[in-house]
């Protein structure tokens, strides 16, 4: 049993004892609290703040649940120097992510051409385990993608400049080096550039539902059933491989590390060590993949909408991508002193307030786009970082519903076909699939709820609700 | 014996499983077994070609960390679905030395039904142990 303190209405501590090296905190309202409870998520956040060079503590958003090592929803700074980065900590789906596209399309023009253009989509984007992708790219064109990310796709035609614009650091981290990559990572990427994947990954036509705040809502260019498109996916086969091939060799190469901390998972480089600069140098080639497949899947996007409802490729615009897994070097102010960390956001989404030179200029005065994806029944929501998240979490809100039974329990309570037939006559909602297991491994039932999340976030105050994305049509892998 | 069991409450957004034995080679085909029936139906993919594998690690848990990476790796790069895997383990001065020989076949779209994409095994909740003359450990891949 781990002892937590409340804070206040939201705000639990886990004091600190025995190896911690800060207390941890969890932001989740009373009932949110209760499903964190039912796993190891409270032990996995002692554990983390175990780590050396961690400051203020070892956080988890409200919709978080057990991972490895670290939990998912779980955040932590680390130090630059005596502290340090950690594999495990940023995951095995490097910048698993999201991105919102809005068409300039009401909910009604699409309703009824809603199946041909799921059709459409669903064979222009390889979705499901064991589709690969269209594309076969040689090992110099790979290099390419890794060290220059959406740029290269949009130089190659698969997109527009101004896509650039509104994607978390323009989608290319300059830190990407692909001779710090194996050749395993090269063989498992080549072949899966722009494809979906499969597990909780989704391609989803949404419209704009309740509007919490208009003149927010308006300076994101959206309004009232307006359609949006949401895509779901990551860095694929070539993620993981750099995620276990870097563990791999940092649990190797410090085995006296590895001996004094509770869990092997959370296995680091040591901060200005030559290992956590190769692998902040890997890492970000997989954050730089996974932002060309989202470029990728979009283009695919905007060709469908052309093909199906005659719209102009540039119709579609990209509002916000942003990225899931990652640890990114920030400034943050701690004690009154500005600090060089290694923020390292496993399932959690970066939330920037109004203002931060990190927010793209034409979101600068309004705070950076923050993307919540739910369950397929239940849509997504749009909220804006406040002021507040700097100093609560490091610029950090939720990146989800979160799930509350495993995939094993969901497909032995649901019935993939149900969930569809359901879906489509209570909600109006069509779903596409490639297989019928993963459609009852991910049924709306096997999630939290996601207004409980986005609610308990407003009141923490890590980021503000703009509106409500509601769904229409959902592709699954 | 029971080669393998799905836990149902174990892993909130994955899959685990545990892996018995009644020696550690067994424990580590049974492993392989496991991972390869949580993807597709076993039973329908025939042994029909064989993949010679040897993997060197410093304990039993890395071993079996890098022996199923290196199966996940030859899936999702080759296409090749195994269902049968004989292993030999050999102690050497810094770890183990497994030789494997795994049999399947490359993966057909008209007959192999995949449930799932397991694209990485984690060290999560990962033991190997001995009781009562059972090997056994917990497998979480992530997917």
């Amino acid at each position: 049993m781990v002892e937590l303190n409340k804070l206040n209405e939201n705000t639990w501590e886990i004091p600190r004892e025995g190896g911690m090296n800060v207390p941890g905190r969890v932001y989740a309202s009373k009932e949110l609290l209760e499903h964190i409870k039912q796993d190891k998520t409270l032990e996995q956040i002692k554990n983390v703040a175990h780590l050396p060079g961690i400051y203020k503590y070892s956080i988890a958003m409200p919709d978080a649940h057990q991972g490895y090592g670290f939990p998912i929803g779980g955040v932590a700074a680390l130090d630059v120097e005596d502290g340090g980065i950690s594999p495990g900590g940023v995951g095995y789906d490097i910048n698993c992510g999201v991105r919102l596209v809005k068409t300039p399309l009401k909910a009604s023009e699409v309703q009824g051409n809603l199946k041909k253009l799921l059709k459409v989509l669903f064979e222009k984007i390889p979705s499901g385990v064991g589709k690969g992708s269209r594309f076969s790219l040689t090992k110099e064109q790979l290099r390419e993608v890794l060290e220059r990310g959406a740029e290269w796709a949009v130089d190659e035609g698969y997109g527009l400049e101004e896509d650039l614009k509104t994607v978390e650091e323009n989608g290319r981290m300059s830190e990407a080096d692909s001779s710090v990559i194996s050749d395993k990572a090269m063989n498992r990427g080549k072949e899966q550039v722009g494809c979906l994947g499969a597990g909780n990954h989704f391609f989803e036509i949404e419209r704009v539902g309740n509007i919490d705040n208009g003149k927010v809502a308006e300076e994101f260019g959206l309004e009232d059933d307006q359609v949006c498109i949401m895509i779901h996916t990551g860095s694929r086969g070539f993620g993981h491989q750099v995620c276990t091939d870097y563990l791999r060799e940092t649990e190797k190469k410090y085995k006296n590390v590895v001996r004094k901390l509770p869990d092997k998972e959370l296995v680091y480089a040591p901060g200005g060590s030559q290992m956590a600069d190769r692998y902040f140098k890997a890492m970000s080639c997989a954050v730089n993949f996974a932002f060309v497949n989202r470029q990728i899947i979009m283009h695919q996007a905007r060709k469908a909408f052309e093909e199906v409802m005659e719209l102009n490729y540039d119709d579609l615009e990209l509002v916000y991508g942003v990225c899931h897994n990652v640890a990114k070097k920030e400034k943050h102010r701690i004690n009154g002193e500005k600090k060089d960390v290694y923020v390292h956001r496993k399932g959690a989404t970066r939330a920037l307030p109004p203002g931060h030179k990190k927010v793209p200029r034409k979101y600068r005065e309004t705070g950076q786009p923050v993307l919540i994806p739910g369950n397929m029944g239940e849509g997504s929501y749009l909220l804006r970082g406040k002021k507040e998240s700097m100093d609560l979490s490091f610029g950090t809100a939720p990146h989800g519903s979160g799930r509350t039974m495993s995939r094993t329990k969901a497909k032995g309570k649901f019935w993939g076909e149900t969930v569809v037939k359901d879906l489509e006559e209570k909600k109006d909602i069509l779903v596409k699939a490639a297989s019928m297991p993963v459609v009852a491994e991910e049924a709306p039932g096997a999630y939290k709820n996601l207004k409980d999340v986005v609610n308990a976030s407003q009141k923490i105050g890590v980021a503000e609700k703009v509106l409500k994305l509601d769904p229409m049509g959902v592709i699954k892998g | 014996m029971e080669r393998f069991r799905v836990l149902e409450d174990d892993a909130t957004a994955d899959i685990a499983y545990v892996a018995y034995g009644k020696s550690l080679e067994e424990m580590y085909e049974n492993a392989a077994l496991g991972l390869f029936s949580l993807m597709t139906d076993i039973d329908s993919v025939e042994s029909v070609q064989i993949d010679f594998i040897k993997v060197e690690a410093e304990d039993r848990e890395a071993l079996m960390l890098d022996f199923l990476n290196e199966l996940i790796y030859r899936w999702d790069v080759d296409k090749v679905l195994f269902s049968d895997f004989s292993c030999k383990i050999k102690e050497v001065e810094d770890g183990l030395v497994m030789t494997a020989k795994c049999r399947g076949e490359t993966f057909d779209e008209e007959r192999h039904v995949m449930k799932v994409g397991v694209k990485a095994v984690t060290y999560f909740g990962m033991e190997v142990r001995e009781r009562c003359g059972v090997w056994e450990t917990k497998i979480t891949p992530d997917v």
